[in-house]
């Protein structure tokens, strides 16, 4: 018996434009980088929403403001997080065990 | 790529609330229509709110850069739902975080919605449709619609800062100087973000079939896509 699957070769057109992607994405992040030696450092694990910010202020001088709920103060940040990972974890699981996990009955027309 | 509150000049921030309101609208007409059309559309389109919301306030950790930084999770939900509705969920989604969770920001909104909302489904649904109408696989094409759906997000926040903060110096090199300081963090996360894409395409199509035919994203048994 032969278990041996051939294998397809991908198409000329596949492979041009999966080439022309990566030569894009090389030249992009070559200029880019090259272009990039002004880049403002955040603290350890900022992330790049810091990153936006200090080059606002070191371009514009301009300063994020404060939200107008700022919920940025002690725990009640971390708690919000978790209360919206929570509720939106909940509404995938379920919706995900109502598309995949449920018997799917016959649609009555 | 949440700008923060404050950081557009107010005409600038105006702009991108006057051009983020025509795809909300044709979002919100698609709503209406889709939720008519199809029987499975309002549990995929909750599913694809909850997976929005929950990828783009994710931080991960991005060891080589010593950054966070998170996926978008708009061109996948361009792929299914198409991207219109994406944007409006994108919408929602940015607006939640706006309001209660310190990421983005009100005056900002716009900015963001054009960017992760319309850039990021526009390029992921467009990439997706171009690859599937060549032949390529339904999951190297979803995958490499997130991908550039992801890196599509991030440039568009990159020139959405160059274009009101530039100042003197020329747009396109603080643009690129921008971008270039997200790349680090975005080149590893933009893949993860098409693996993800990749990963639950295919795994709707092996389960439930019948959704991505509903949807129009797949024909049937060929996978093809619908003209």
């Amino acid at each position: 018996m032969n278990r041996k699957k051939r294998l397809k070769t991908p198409s000329p057109a596949l492979m041009i434009v999966l080439t022309l992607l990566l030569l894009a994405m090389a030249a992009t992040a070559f200029a880019a980088g090259a272009m990039a030696q002004e880049k403002p450092k955040g603290s350890k694990w900022s992330g790049t929403d810091t990153i936006v910010e200090k080059f606002a202020e070191d371009l514009g001088g301009i300063r994020a403001r404060e939200p107008f709920i700022n919920t940025d103060q002690g725990d009640l940040l971390l708690f919000l997080f978790a209360l919206g990972g929570f509720g939106a974890g909940f509404t995938s699981g379920y919706l995900w065990r109502t598309l995949f996990a449920e018997k799917q009955r016959p649609v009555d027309v | 790529m949440h700008i923060s509150e404050g950081i557009l000049p107010a005409k600038w921030a105006v702009a991108w609330f006057g051009a983020a309101a025509p795809f909300l609208a044709k979002g919100l007409k698609d709503f209406k229509r889709r939720v008519q059309e199809v029987p499975t559309f309002k549990p995929v389109l909750g599913l694809m709110g909850a997976s929005i919301f929950i990828i783009s306030m994710l931080p991960i950790p991005v060891p080589i850069a010593g950054t966070c930084a998170h996926p978008c999770g708009t061109p996948m939900a361009a792929i299914l739902v198409g991207p219109f509705l994406s944007t409006l969920l994108a919408a929602v989604s940015l607006l939640l975080q706006a309001l209660f969770f310190a990421h983005g920001g009100l005056t900002t909104l716009g900015a963001n919605i054009i960017s992760e909302g319309v850039v990021g489904s526009l390029v992921g649904y467009g990439v997706f449709r171009l690859l599937r109408s060549r032949g390529v696989s339904l999951g190297l094409a979803a995958g490499l619609a997130g991908w550039l759906g992801d890196l599509a997000v991030y440039a568009t926040t990159s020139a959405e800062l160059a274009l009101a903060l530039h100042g003197t110096r020329p747009a396109l090199s603080v643009g690129m100087a921008i971008f270039g300081a997200f790349l680090p963090a975005q080149l590893p996360l933009s893949v993860l973000e098409g693996v993800i894409t990749a990963g639950m395409v295919n795994y709707v199509w092996k389960h439930r079939p019948d959704i991505l035919i509903q949807l129009g994203v797949s024909q049937g048994k060929t996978g093809g896509v619908m003209a």
